[in-house]
This record gives C-alpha cells, structure tokens and sequence, in this order.
C-alpha cells in the first residue's frame, strides 16, 4: 500500500479541485463545464464530510477506550462517562431520528443548560479581567478603558437613562473606529489567504499533509 | 510599612475575584425575580434589520433562514432567533426554508426556536421547512447555492423532497429572495459571505451575539449586511418591535446591573490607582 503514502496524489488532488473551483468562481457563467465540474467537487465534499464526521466519531472512541483500558490516572472516569452520553445519545438519535423523546429530552434538558452554563460562566471571567485590566496607565490604556467603559454601558438599557449620549457615542465607537480597524485586518487576513491558497495550488505549502516521515 | 490608607487604595486594586463573583450572582438574579422594567430604546441597527425584512419579504418571496449556532449561545442567540423567526412568519404568503451547513445543533434548534414561535397559521411543508444538517460547511454552502435538487433530497425528517410543496421550483440560490443568517462563531456569516453573498448577491440579514457584533460591523457599512441584529440588547429590541416581550426583554434588567456593578468595580479599581501613588498591589 506504499502507494497510499505517496504524497504526489492528495497534491494532484488539490491541484485539480483547487483550479476548477478557481476556475468556476471567476468564469464559471462563461463555461458551463466549470461550474458543472465545481457543482459535483462541491456535492463530493459534502459527502466526504459526512464521512470525516464517522472518522471523529471512531477516533474520539479509540482515545478514551484507551484511556479506559489503561485507567489513566484522574482521566479514565472522565472518559468512560464521555462514551456512555455519546453512545446513549447516538443510540436514541438512530432510533427513531432526534425526534425520539428521550434524545428530545436529554437534549433540551440536559445538554442545552448545560452548555449554556458553561458558557455564561465567561460573565465572572470577563467581569474579573475587565476589573483588573481596565486602569488607565497611559493614553492607549485610558482609551481602551473610555471605549469599554461607553460600549458597556451603550449596551445596556441603564446606560441612556445614566446619560443620553452614550448609546450615541458607542454608536460612532462602533461605526467609525471600529469598522476602520476592522477592515484594515480584514484585508490583512483576506492577503494571508490569498497568499497561503497560492501557495498551496503551487505545492509549496504542504501542512494540510501532515508531518512528512 | 504601608499606611493605612496606602492599605486601602491597594485593596480597592486587588479585591478579591470571589467578592465580584458572588456580587454578579446577586445583581443577575435580583432584577430576574423583581423586574426593574427599565425602557428599551430601539437602536438603528436593529430597526433597520426589522424594516429590511418587510422590504425583502413581500408575499410570493422564498427565504432562507440559517440557524448557526449552538445550544450554549442560546441566552443571547434564541431571543434574536424567535424574534426574527416570528416576524418572518407573520408574513403572509412566503416561504420560509430553514437549515444548517456549519452547525450540526441546528435543526434541533429551529424545533427549539418554534416552540415559541406562533406559525400563524403555516402548515409545516407548505409554507415552511426544516431541511438539517449538512456536513461541510463551507463546501455544503456552496453546493446548495449552485444545485439545490442536488444537494437536498430529504427533509429533517426523511421526507423526500419532491413531496414537500414548500420546496418545488427552487433550483439555486437565484431563487432565494432573502437570507437570514444566525450565527454565533465560524462557520458562520464568513463563509456564507464568500459562497452565498458575493457570488449571488443574495440579500442578507444578520443576528449574532455581542462578542461578533464589532467584527461584522464592516459588512453593514459596505451593504453587503443589510440589517444586523446584535446580541441579547438586540434580541430584546426585535421583541420590542414585533410587540411580542420574551427572554430578552426579562434579561436586559440584569444586563443594566451587571453592567453597572463592573463599570463600578472598574472606577474603584482606578480610583485605588491613582490615589494610591499609581502603583499597583503596592509595587510601583
């Protein structure tokens, strides 16, 4: 199977998809065959995806089957709690679709509160940084600390009723200076891009591989 | 030896994170249990979002609504999703086409969000549609903009999609009058912008919680956002309009106090800083 490790043919692979999908974006309402061509890479990777999601799926087991196995220290009950939700959540999904009550229930019930606890508890971790962080040392500091300060409270209704000209001037904080620095490293990132897709077509990056052995 | 008062302009710096956590607790709860009812001002933003989906949306339409995001988003993300869903379906005669590419929770939460959605009358493959999840984000969107037969054969619950009324005559994205885009993080309106927007110049609506809110001012300014809808303070604002108070409307209270108490804690913090000699926990 040494054939599967030669690296030439996942680089022709994204030689050809990468240029018709090119190819389609610029030109593809001029000739039919490049936007048909894109059309079916497009359907393809769409199910190749599904596909990825199985691989997850197996590669999530083996680690913590292994951890299971090998009752890793502070880890291993962890794990095998993780394989029980998932495989009790995947067999109530396969029976009867995630329409099944009890996928419904543990769902809206159990899954949904909890990931939205989790990410509220962010409120203590923001409100202790924004404490701590916001002093006005210098300039920079002080305008990072004025801009904070209007955004908060821009973004609460107390905040017009403290003074009406907050929700205003957070307003042009978010319209003007905001939309300015944005841009500017949108179009930093937007060159990245371009210049890691070049890069990539003319097989001078090869990360996406993985670690050549 | 620090002084007295040195003492208490360094403790005004360092207060214990305990403190400022049991005090969020308090001010989060209190207005939960006992509204303090404060006036919601609309802002431009979101009045402008409300009155591009009247333009958008007149009867014979198809649009297309994207739930991208996931259960934890759901405190800022499923107010502005009921909200903007519910006016969508106060619209007569238009089809409403719902789905996900990047996030595999979101047909679970267009059940979840038309809990609290009155569909007015709307028959369910009629007038309005739960397509799923489909896996590859970036690829799926533009698969589905180019080929929609193509990519979509059933609906969320196994229905073949030639016998979904809802569904007939849509062949690509050019069929879709208006999007709205919901999301919460990547894939989200990003790669919607690159497979959906530009190409096809589709009108798009957007809702996302506050943290996006900057990053996606950009694309309101350039048109390419017809409307955005930030955020709880947003969420709170479309129920305003649509007359119909929810979730955010009860939390906008506790934003107030919350907010109030850290603004508090950053002057005290600062206070501590300069009268203390601008040193900090007593190190110049």
């Amino acid at each position: 199977m040494s054939f599967l490790k030669n690296r030439q043919i996942p680089i022709g692979i994204t030689l050809v998809v990468g240029l018709v999908m090119l190819v389609n974006y610029y030109f593809g309402a001029a000739l039919p065959p490049a936007k048909s061509a894109a059309t079916l890479v497009q359907n393809w990777a769409v199910i190749v995806a599904a596909f990825a999601l199985l691989i997850g799926l197996i590669n999530i087991s083996r680690i913590h089957i292994n951890h299971l196995l090998k009752r890793t220290k502070g880890q291993w009950i962890f794990s095998l709690w993780l394989l029980a939700i998932m495989y009790t959540m995947i067999a109530l999904g396969l029976i009867g679709t995630t329409k099944n009550p009890g996928y419904q229930w543990l769902y809206n019930y159990v899954f949904l509160p909890i990931d939205a606890t989790m990410y509220a508890s962010l409120a203590f971790f923001i409100s202790s940084a924004a404490y701590r962080a916001f002093r006005a040392r210098n300039l920079e500091s002080s305008l990072l600390l004025a801009s904070g300060v209007v955004t908060m409270l821009m973004n609460a209704p107390i905040g017009e009723i403290i003074w009406a000209a907050f929700p205003v001037i957070g307003d042009w904080i978010m319209v003007v200076p905001n939309v300015a620095t944005m841009r500017a490293i949108m179009i930093c990132i937007v060159m990245g891009s371009v210049s890691l897709g070049l890069r990539t077509l003319l097989v001078m990056e090869r990360g996406y591989l993985g670690r050549e052995e | 030896m620090t002084s007295a008062k040195e003492g208490i302009w360094n403790r005004m710096q360092t207060i214990d994170p305990r403190i400022l956590y049991i005090l969020i607790v308090v001010v989060i709860i209190l207005p939960l249990l006992s509204p303090l009812a404060l006036p919601i001002t609309v802002t431009s933003s979101t009045r402008n979002a409300y009155e591009k989906i009247d333009e958008y949306s007149p009867p014979g339409s198809v649009v297309v609504i994207a739930y991208e995001f996931i259960a934890g988003n759901w405190a800022e993300m499923g107010p502005i999703a009921v909200a903007m869903t519910q006016h969508l379906f106060s619209k007569p005669d238009i089809r409403i086409i719902m789905l996900a590419m990047g996030r595999d929770e979101g047909p679970i939460l267009v059940e979840y969000t038309l809990k609290y959605v009155d569909t007015m009358g709307k028959v369910y493959g009629e007038d309005y549609v739960n397509l799923g999840f489909f896996a590859g984000a970036e690829s799926a969107m533009a698969s589905f903009a180019s080929d929609i037969p193509g990519l979509v054969k059933t609906d969320y619950y196994g229905t073949p999609i030639e016998q979904i009324p809802v569904m007939s005559g849509l062949n690509d994205l050019n069929d879709v009058d208006l999007f709205l885009c919901l999301w919460s993080g990547t894939p989200g309106w990003g790669e919607y912008l690159r497979q959906w927007q530009t190409p096809y110049e589709i009108a798009v609506i957007g809702g996302t919680i506050g943290i996006n809110g900057p990053g996606a001012q950009p694309y309101v300014s350039s048109g390419q956002l017809k409307g955005l809808v930030v955020g709880l303070r947003g969420g709170g604002e479309y129920e305003k309009l649509i007359g119909k108070p929810g979730e955010a409307t009860a939390g906008l209270d506790a934003v107030s106090t919350t907010h109030l108490l850290i603004v508090a804690f950053i002057i005290l913090g600062n206070v501590g800083y300069f009268a203390g000699g601008r040193r900090v926990g007593g190190e110049a």
